[in-house]
């Protein structure tokens, strides 16, 4: 399971956020998620075993966003980060 | 030597001019604990004579400590950049200072521009009036040093005040789809986070006025300050995910306390190597505290030009007298009369501080007198004085300001024997031309605060 996201940030204009997964022994098989103006953006994230991968979830916004990135069936969240997108 | 007042004057300003190229050179000297009218605390400034003006360079401690400067000649102030303090904190412990200007309220010229060579500035004050109170005003401008700015990022980020604002930015701003938050929400709440930062009350504010207290200068820099800061935003809010995602399961970065600061945090990823500092966890948080330490480190320190003001107060010298003019009562023994007399005290060793307050060099006190009797205040029906004329000469000596002692001898007619007789007297006077409205008659057109107690490393009064 994904035990935390860390690290998630943007370059303006990529069109991409990128974090960080730290996934236990068990791996991760699962979407991770964020909103985005009440709009949902996700990407699939599978990884066997422990250890730090990073991710990023393609999004079509622009500005200034706070973003929390939530592994859906871990139920875990990052911490929050403003964004300029 | 003025021999009229001020105002009908004009004709004697090159005899004035004249009368200040004859000043003595003299060593600048600093010191404020040696006793006033010693030979070291009679140096705080020094004069540059030139073909028909002069000049004088002013030591700030000495005016800082309660000294006065002097009256009508350019003054020029000098010191060390150490010497500038708000309160008991040296600005340049804070600043790296690059500019110091001068003026004084009511100036009507530009203020001064200073310069600065390695650790001394000097800046020009201009000619000032005498017996004046001054209020100087020096700006000094420079930018934070690494140290401040590391300081106040440390502060910053650890104050409850703005912990709190960004966790109100976080909680404004939770995206949800039922409640959609815009770009321009998010600009609007982080706006309001660092403005409530920034205010009256907030952390900033507080934190760089206890750097530099006594001056006007919190906020000058808390408006520069938020300028830079600004354009950190991201930064700034994000630098206690940044901290905590340090401490994120899977991480992996031991010894790290678990309620780590921001300031501790950055102290410890410094010292990590090989794969951990290149971690992305890791140089994101680098990453955000350097810029939120740029911002003060840079950005502000381009607004910091703005300036620091510190007020202080100082007086200008009282006039330099090269003479009085008294009136008083002399009694002669011999002959057993009280007479009026008036007088001419010229002061042998060079004009002198009319204020005596604090004490005056001994020299200062002595004068020449010459001067007539014309009238008998005893009531004697049969002075011995022929038509009650005598010429009186001898000496004087000032008590104060105002009044003196002189004794010396009356020359007379004698109205019994017709020979001419000469008396000795004794007797006390006023100095009219000490009295404000004539104190101008017979001063010099500059002079110094040599005579002042709280000048206690000036010029001595006598030295032109």
């Amino acid at each position: 399971m994904i035990i935390s996201i860390v690290a998630v940030d943007s370059v303006k204009g990529s069109g991409v956020i990128t974090c960080v997964v730290n996934t236990d022994t068990t791996g991760c098989d699962e979407d991770i998620s964020t909103s985005i103006d009440g709009q949902r953006f996700a990407t699939h994230v599978t990884r066997i075993g422990p250890g730090s991968f990073p991710e990023s979830i393609a999004h079509t916004k622009s500005g200034l966003h706070a973003i929390t990135i939530h592994a859906e069936k871990s139920n875990v969240w990052s911490g929050p980060v403003a964004l300029d997108l | 030597m003025k021999l009229l007042p001020a105002g009908l004057c004009l004709c004697c300003t090159v005899f004035l001019l004249t009368a200040q190229t004859q000043q003595q050179s003299q060593t600048p000297q600093q010191g404020s604990a040696t006793p006033k009218n010693s030979p070291a605390a009679q140096a705080a400034t020094t004069q540059k004579k030139g073909a028909g003006s002069s000049s004088q360079n002013t030591q700030y401690t000495s005016i800082a400590k309660g000294g006065k400067l002097p009256y009508g000649k350019s003054v020029t102030l000098t010191g060390q950049l150490s010497d500038f303090k708000c309160g008991t904190q040296a600005i340049s412990d804070v600043l790296a200072i690059s500019g110091v200007s001068a003026s004084y309220l009511g100036q009507t010229s530009p203020p001064g521009s200073g310069t600065i060579t390695g650790n001394t500035w000097t800046v020009s004050l201009g000619s000032l009036p005498a017996d004046a109170t001054i209020n100087l005003q020096l700006k000094i401008t420079g930018k934070l040093t690494p140290a401040t700015a590391d300081e106040i990022t440390r502060e910053l980020l650890s104050d409850p005040r703005f912990i709190g604002a960004v966790r109100g930015f976080f909680a404004a701003t939770n995206d949800q789809p039922s409640s959609p938050v815009t770009s321009a929400m998010a600009a609007q709440e982080a706006e309001m986070a660092l403005n409530s930062i920034s205010a009256k009350d907030g952390a900033l504010t507080q934190i760089l006025g206890r750097l530099l207290p006594s001056c006007t200068v919190a906020t000058d820099v808390t408006t520069a300050a938020m300028v830079g800061l600004r354009a950190n935003e991201t930064a700034l809010l994000n630098i206690q995910t940044r901290v905590s995602d340090l401490l994120a399961p899977g991480v992996n970065l031991t010894g790290l306390d678990p309620h780590v600061s921001a300031g501790d945090a950055y102290k410890y990823v410094q010292s990590l190597s090989g794969q951990q500092a290149d971690s992305a966890v890791v140089k994101l948080f680098k990453r955000d505290y350097e810029a939120i330490l740029g911002a003060f480190g840079v950005e502000v320190v381009a607004q910091l030009n703005q300036g620091v003001e510190l007020t202080q107060l100082t007086d200008t010298a009282d006039l330099n007298k090269y003479a009085g003019f008294d009136a008083g009562a002399i009694y002669v023994p011999r002959i057993n009369e009280l007479r009026e007399f008036y007088m001419v005290h010229i002061y042998p060793f060079g004009p002198v501080e009319l204020d005596t307050s604090g004490g005056v060099p001994l020299k200062a006190r002595w004068s020449i007198a010459l001067g007539a009797s014309i009238g008998d205040l005893s009531g004697n029906a049969s002075s011995r004085v022929k038509s009650d004329k005598a010429f009186v000469y001898g000496v004087g000596f000032r008590i104060n300001k105002y009044f003196r002692i002189s004794a010396g001898a009356m020359l007379y007619r004698d109205a019994k024997g017709n020979g001419l007789l000469n008396e000795a007297f004794i007797g006390p006077s006023i100095d009219i031309s000490a009295l404000p409205g004539l104190k101008q008659v017979f001063s010099s057109s500059s002079g110094t605060g040599g005579n002042s107690s709280k000048a206690t490393s000036s010029n001595p009064a006598g030295n032109q």
